[in-house]
């Protein structure tokens, strides 16, 4: 019967994140925030477990004040416990921070068999705050997982490489991270919804951790939409008769380019 | 001074927390399951209206989509109205063509009023089949002699013994095929005379036509070729000394008129939501084209004519949107939270403005869009024209026409004396 | 004088980081570069890195046969300690990222990720790295010393200085580790798309596996190669990796999108093509809104039509 805890991020939705066309830089102010990706997924491996072998599944997020919304999806999804360590500067820490503040936090829930993560967070994108995580536990590590097994006292689990699956098998407790092809997250119902919205989540802040004065590591300058300009120019060939001009017209195009 | 004219409670509309992750969460289903299906499904059941989506049906039910405000008990989410109202925007926005945002609809503003309305064994027995997508339980009121005018309703159901029996005929009903081809069945909630001329001689009755599988005597279907909307089935069926046992009479003999009026104030939202989650596809098709089209060396949407008409469809999207978000929070206010302040009239006019002015917005709009996109939008290559002719449907007809919403709203607005002939 | 300390499992991404290391040695004043040459049985590849660093460090393990993050880390910080790096240049592969990042921890400094791009501005190293799921990019810093820097493959063409750069194993007592290699499928080699002049890649729009031939077909008559959008393989296994922010990212001088419908994270992978071209039936596609030239259009008609003109002026 393993305990899960799943670390998750209340992360900007980057699909939906406009930026101001003169200054190019983004609108964060404005911009949707949902929990990250490969996050769900990770929290949807954690009940699948879950629902084979029992246990339980625990929530945990760090942010701002509106990262109890994913602690609240969470729930909806079917967790059993939500813990959020609140922080109003939260924007401003770096993944050194974001992993020794998770550390802290997966040490005070303790009792646990499995760390489950995403590999990369929506937003950020940096991979870097689950290894971070495993250094500060000492745990073993097993990334970019797409599949997952649990057998008695271990985990089997397949990492995905740029070379090959590897299935790697290891003593709980562990720490995974898992990618997008791991699983097809659930969507909530009305109701699972609904009774989310009455489990209470368990907020700390950085003093209920012992975490003190956080080291600056990183910081980033600014951060905007880059300037590609584009031609935009589109040739129409959406009946069969305008196909032959369609191509004539890219390949002179091309030609013109001097790519081909 | 002038006198001031009734106008309704409640004119603000925010959504909960809940309210928003449910519709990310109807959303992310809807796009990654409804919309990749929605135009084969369109043209499958354009060549045989039989051709019924089951497989999505069911999937829409096991996301809970079905009877959202309906009691736990019966299986039903235990949601709000605006629930509801989220998920069809949602399926319609995914579906333009509206075909599962419509079985969804009346699945969940007909069983909500069965639960409201009728027998606790009844809604025990129905809702819980209606909810798993087993069966279906829609509205039976039109005949072929015509739909808006509930109170002229010819079709008899007679009592005799422990049972009513029914003989007469329906047309242009939702959910014929549909009752046929689930493994339940399921029926209407459907309005039959038992009494005196008028709409003080009607009852409203649970009406399976079939229950456990098995199509019951007496009820002969037939299933009609729409134009648009296809994945639904319209139909009509005739009762010829149909049996159906007393517990089904929904509330008491002869009051059915009042209880279909306040389940199509109901339904009606829905119907509404539906056109306005049609419409911002629609809409969506137009900014996209604007983006991507170029005439005369210019974006088309520097054209005036293009870019005012689209400001003001626009407008009026937005108009028809708070319309019935603004008319499920009074739902929820009465029939959810049941507030002493408030009672069923108060829905009339909020209803009638969203079902008056959302179905006119999405027709209006599929038309201009269809002109926008020009010769490409004429062909069955184009998705725009499935959306335009299954929007269409409402406003012609559908839990009431469209001048019986202006009817109402006259009415209510003036006071009923000035407005009957 | 600066020392830079490389690290890649990878032989032909440490050439890549040998680039941005000499630049950096330029550009701060002088200094030594390093390869950290860390696995099992990788002694060969010794003599070929001291052509392109100035030292190399050997540590060939059998604890290392296994990517072990804790025993990776162990071996580089072995290195660390030996040659005190200013900054530590590490490849940003799916390996490389992890070893960049538990490296950060275990040392307690900075460090950045998915960086294309590094600047010298008076003494400072300014980093550029991806923003917001690929969506935009961010000018960073690491404020520590040492900085690591894990830089995405391809961002820097290989190192062509040649030097003589010494030799010299470290031993290091390396745990067993808790970890074991149960299965192991390996990926068919694939072409690298990263290195393509022009790349032709295939998205959803593509129904069928054997459909591919006649994209292939395009890419050869341009002397290009064929990649794919991340369904095609993550999904459906039909290609080794993909183009985009989680596989591989592409700068060739043309880039033919067909059935791509043009996700965030696939154009954030070929943001920096020089053409973009796509074919694509959906005129709302949001490919559209990233390409040089598009055509609306059934790419079982358009593509096939585009081999037969592109054949007869090849005959001409």
């Amino acid at each position: 019967m393993p305990n899960i805890i799943v670390c998750v991020k209340h992360s900007y939705d980057v699909q939906q994140l406009r930026y101001d066309k003169t200054s190019r830089k983004f609108l964060l102010a404005e911009a949707p925030k949902k929990m990250s990706d490969m996050d769900r997924r990770a929290v949807e491996e954690a009940l699948r477990i879950k629902e084979k072998h029992g246990g339980k599944v625990i929530a945990l997020t760090v942010g701002n004040q509106d990262s109890i919304d994913t602690i609240r999806q969470a729930y909806a999804m079917g967790v059993d416990e939500g813990y959020a360590v609140i922080d109003k500067d939260f924007e401003s820490y770096d993944t050194n921070n974001v992993a020794l503040i998770l550390a802290q936090a997966i040490r005070k829930i303790g009792n646990f068999d499995l760390v489950l993560f995403g590999s990369a967070s929506t937003d950020g994108y940096s991979r870097q705050v689950p290894p971070k995580v495993a250094m500060y536990l000492g745990l073993p590590f097993i990334n970019f997982v797409r599949e997952i097994r649990l057998e008695g006292n271990y985990v089997l689990a397949t990492s995905d490489y740029e070379d090959g699956l590897y299935t790697y098998r290891v003593k709980l407790p562990a720490l995974i991270a898992v990618t997008l092809d791991i699983n097809e997250p659930r969507t909530p119902t009305p109701a699972a919804i609904l009774r989310a919205s009455r489990k209470p989540v368990t907020q700390w802040t950085l003093k209920d951790l012992g975490v003190g004065a956080l080291k600056k590591y990183f910081e980033v300058l600014d951060s905007y939409m880059p300037e590609t300009p584009r031609k935009h120019v589109i040739f129409d060939a959406s009946s069969d008769d305008k196909i032959p001009d369609a191509v004539q017209k890219l390949i002179d195009a091309l030609r013109r380019e001097g790519v081909i | 001074m002038s006198t001031p004219i009734f106008y309704p409670k409640d004119t603000l509309v925010s959504f909960t927390k809940d309210e928003i992750m449910f519709r990310e969460s109807v959303r992310e289903f809807a796009q990654k399951y409804i919309a990749p299906k929605w135009i084969e499904i369109d043209e499958e059941a354009s060549k045989d209206p039989m051709k019924i989506p089951l497989d999505l049906i069911k999937k829409v039910a096991d996301q809970g989509l079905l009877c959202i405000p309906c009691s736990d008990k019966y299986g039903g989410q235990g949601g709000t109205y605006t629930m509801a109202t989220i998920a069809i925007e949602e399926l319609a926005y995914a579906d333009p063509a509206v075909a599962l945002a419509v079985y969804t609809l009346l699945n969940n503003g007909w069983p909500f009023a069965l639960q409201l309305f009728g027998k606790e064994e009844v809604a025990q027995e129905i809702i819980p089949h209606v909810s798993k997508g087993e069966a279906f339980f829609g509205i039976a009121s039109t005949e072929p002699q015509g739909g808006s005018d509930v109170a002229n309703i010819r079709m008899t159901a007679k009592k005799s013994g422990n049972v009513y029996v029914f003989n007469g005929e329906k047309a242009y009903i939702s959910g014929v095929g549909e009752v046929q081809v689930l493994p339940w069945g399921g029926g209407w909630f459907l309005i039959a005379r038992t009494g005196e001329a008028g709409h003080r001689g009607l009852s409203a009755f649970a009406f399976l036509a079939k229950k456990n599988g098995v199509i019951r005597k007496g009820w002969y279907p037939t299933v009609y070729h729409d134009i648009g909307r296809h994945g639904l089935t319209t139909g009509g069926f005739k009762c010829e000394n149909f049996e159906l046992e007393q517990e089904y009479l929904i509330g008491e003999e002869n009051k059915g008129f009042y209880y279909v009026m306040e389940g199509f104030n109901l339904a009606r939202i829905l119907v509404a939501a539906a056109t306005v989650g049609g419409a911002r596809w629609l809409l969506e098709q137009a900014a996209q084209w604007f983006k991507t089209r170029k005439l005369f060396g210019r974006y088309i949407a520097s054209f005036q004519g293009i870019s005012f008409k689209f400001a003001e469809l626009y407008a009026k999207y937005e108009a028809a949107r708070y319309f019935v978000y603004r008319a499920a929070r009074l739902a929820d206010k009465i029939y959810i939270e049941k507030d002493p302040a408030y009672n069923p009239k108060d829905l009339n006019v909020p209803v009638a403005l969203a079902k008056m002015y959302g179905p006119e917005l999405a027709a209006e709009l599929g038309q201009e869009v269809m002109k926008w996109y020009g010769a490409y939008a004429y062909t069955k290559e184009s998705p725009i024209h499935r959306a335009w002719l299954g929007l269409f449907s409402y406003t012609i007809g559908a839990e009431g026409a469209q001048n019986i919403m202006r009817y109402i709203i006259a009415r209510d607005l003036l006071g009923s004396e000035y407005v009957r002939d | 004088m600066v020392t830079i300390l490389s690290y890649s499992e990878r032989a032909d991404l440490q050439l890549e980081l040998a680039s941005l290391a000499n630049e950096l040695i330029s550009k701060l004043g002088g200094g030594v570069s390093v390869s950290a040459l860390i696995g099992y049985n990788v002694k060969g590849n010794a003599d070929m890195l001291s052509k392109y660093f100035d030292r190399v460090f050997i540590i060939d393990s059998e604890n290392l046969k296994l990517f072990d993050l804790s025993n990776y880390v162990s071996a580089l910080m072995e290195v660390v300690n030996k040659v005190k790096p200013d900054i530590i240049l590490v490849s940003g592969n799916r390996r490389g990222g992890a070893v960049a990042s538990a490296l950060s921890a275990v040392l307690d400094v900075g460090c950045v990720t998915e960086v294309v791009k590094v600047e010298v501005i008076n003494n400072d190293v300014i980093t550029y790295r991806s923003a917001y799921g690929g969506l935009g990019q961010a000018r960073t810093r690491v404020l520590t010393t040492p900085k690591i820097i894990a830089v995405k493959p391809g961002a820097y063409q290989r190192s062509t200085v040649t030097k003589n750069g010494t030799v010299e194993e470290l031993k290091v007592d390396l745990k067993k580790s808790e970890i074991e290699l149960v299965d192991m499928k390996p990926k068919e080699a694939g072409v690298k798309l990263n290195e393509a002049d022009i790349v032709v890649v295939a998205g959803r729009g593509v129904k069928k596996r054997e459909d591919l031939q006649m994209l292939d077909e395009l890419a050869k008559i341009l002397g290009g190669v064929l990649g794919c959008s991340r369904p095609l393989s993550a999904d459906l296994g039909w290609f080794p990796n993909w183009v985009g922010m989680s596989g591989v990212t592409i700068k060739p001088r043309l880039y033919i999108g067909i059935g791509v419908s043009g996700q965030i994270q696939h154009v954030a992978g070929i943001r920096d093509s020089k053409i973009i071209v796509a074919i694509n039936i959906d005129p709302n596609a949001p490919i559209f809104e990233y390409v040089d030239y598009g055509i609306v259009g059934d790419l079982y008609k358009v593509v096939p039509k585009l081999i037969d003109e592109l054949k007869k002026i090849r005959q001409r």
